[in-house]
């Protein structure tokens, strides 16, 4: 089995080993909702077959997961080469594809993933960020929320699936009581005027991204469209530790005896 | 050429996907009423596909209706 990213911008972004793998599986299973993607797949192989029909409005994602995962492992069980196709990257905020290859293994199955291009890759050159200049915290909304983590606030900070806030099925429309809660929280620790970029990549050839900042203030009331992910730039650059520096400095004999830095957020 | 069907500009995005296909974005550079006659598209599809504008190019493609059996919801197309 090969677990596949189609990308985000249809076509432009799905991998020549992708396309390769699409094109040479027996059975096909794609995940995306963007028409042209779908389109795209099932022009490289006719016997592509959707897992979209699994969402529901009504039913918990966990329950729509599992039903994804099990259909996938049934055509490799059945002795099918199998191509499983996730928008963006699929080991990236991708649940059914880390399963599938989870199960595939424990089967005795190959199953191998490749990689692809996600959300994050398309935000990173979108708003023109180098992960090296300030570092990178990424969270499902949610998680974050429910999850009291210590977060760096000079670190930027990314969350996914915003819309999604507190839903267990998938929504119809925004979650706006999850939004606010998010919006409140974020306050807490930047302010109300800190800088918040509501992002969505561009899906289609020629279009641009969906770059929107508001204030954290205006968060709450902002339009945030269903795939849309939160960058909150880090508050100010974290500060050098002198002590840390000197001891990189020192000889490798002396270094064993200089103190040891915590590094705490804050 | 004019597009046969009635999915010219989801056909015509398709065509754009394509990585083979690069000539078609400096044609519509070039030439975008050339490009809108050959393919069918109509005045707003282009001024849409000009604007680089991702939720007007959205729209125009859910109004196409080419969705097939899929259904437009708040998350996009579901079958």
């Amino acid at each position: 089995m090969t677990v596949v990213g189609t990308g985000i911008r249809a076509g432009l972004q799905l991998t020549p080993e992708a396309r390769h793998a699409i094109a040479a599986a027996d059975e096909v299973f794609y995940l995306t909702t963007e028409t042209l993607t779908i389109s795209l797949i099932e022009e490289i192989n006719p016997r592509a077959r959707s897992l979209v029909g699994y969402y529901s409005t009504n039913r918990p994602r966990s329950e729509t997961y599992e039903e994804m995962v099990s259909v996938v492992i049934g055509a490799l069980d059945a002795g099918r080469n199998v191509c499983a196709a996730f928008y963006g990257h699929p080991g990236s905020y991708v649940w059914p594809a880390h399963e599938a290859i989870r199960r595939a293994h424990d089967a005795g199955h190959d199953a191998t993933m490749l990689p692809g291009i996600s959300a994050e890759d398309c935000l990173i050159a979108d708003l023109g960020i180098d992960p090296a200049t300030e570092g990178w915290q990424s969270y499902i909304a949610e998680d974050f929320l429910i999850r009291p983590r210590r977060f760096d606030v000079h670190v930027p900070l990314i969350l996914r699936q915003i819309a999604a806030i507190g839903e267990e099925a998938t929504p119809e429309a925004p979650n706006r009581h999850g939004i606010q809660v998010l919006a409140s929280v974020l306050q807490e620790y930047f302010g109300p005027d800190h800088p918040a970029t509501i992002y969505v990549a561009a899906t289609y050839p020629l279009a641009k991204p969906i770059i929107d900042t508001v204030p954290l203030a205006e968060l709450a009331t902002a339009d945030v469209p269903p795939l849309a992910t939160l960058y909150v730039p880090a508050a100010s650059p974290a500060e050098a530790d002198p002590v840390m520096e000197r001891r990189l400095a020192a000889d490798t004999d002396s270094s064993s005896s200089s103190p040891t830095t915590a590094h705490a957020s804050s | 050429m004019t597009n046969g069907n009635n999915c010219p500009f989801r056909d015509f995005l398709i065509a754009l996907a394509d990585p083979a296909n690069d000539d078609l974005r400096t044609r519509l550079d070039d030439d975008p009423d050339g490009i809108q006659e050959e393919f069918g598209l109509s005045t707003a599809q282009i001024a849409a596909l000009a604007s680089g504008n991702q939720k007007k190019i959205a729209k125009l493609l859910k109004q196409e209706g080419c969705g097939g059996t899929y259904e437009v919801t708040y998350w996009g197309l579901v079958r």
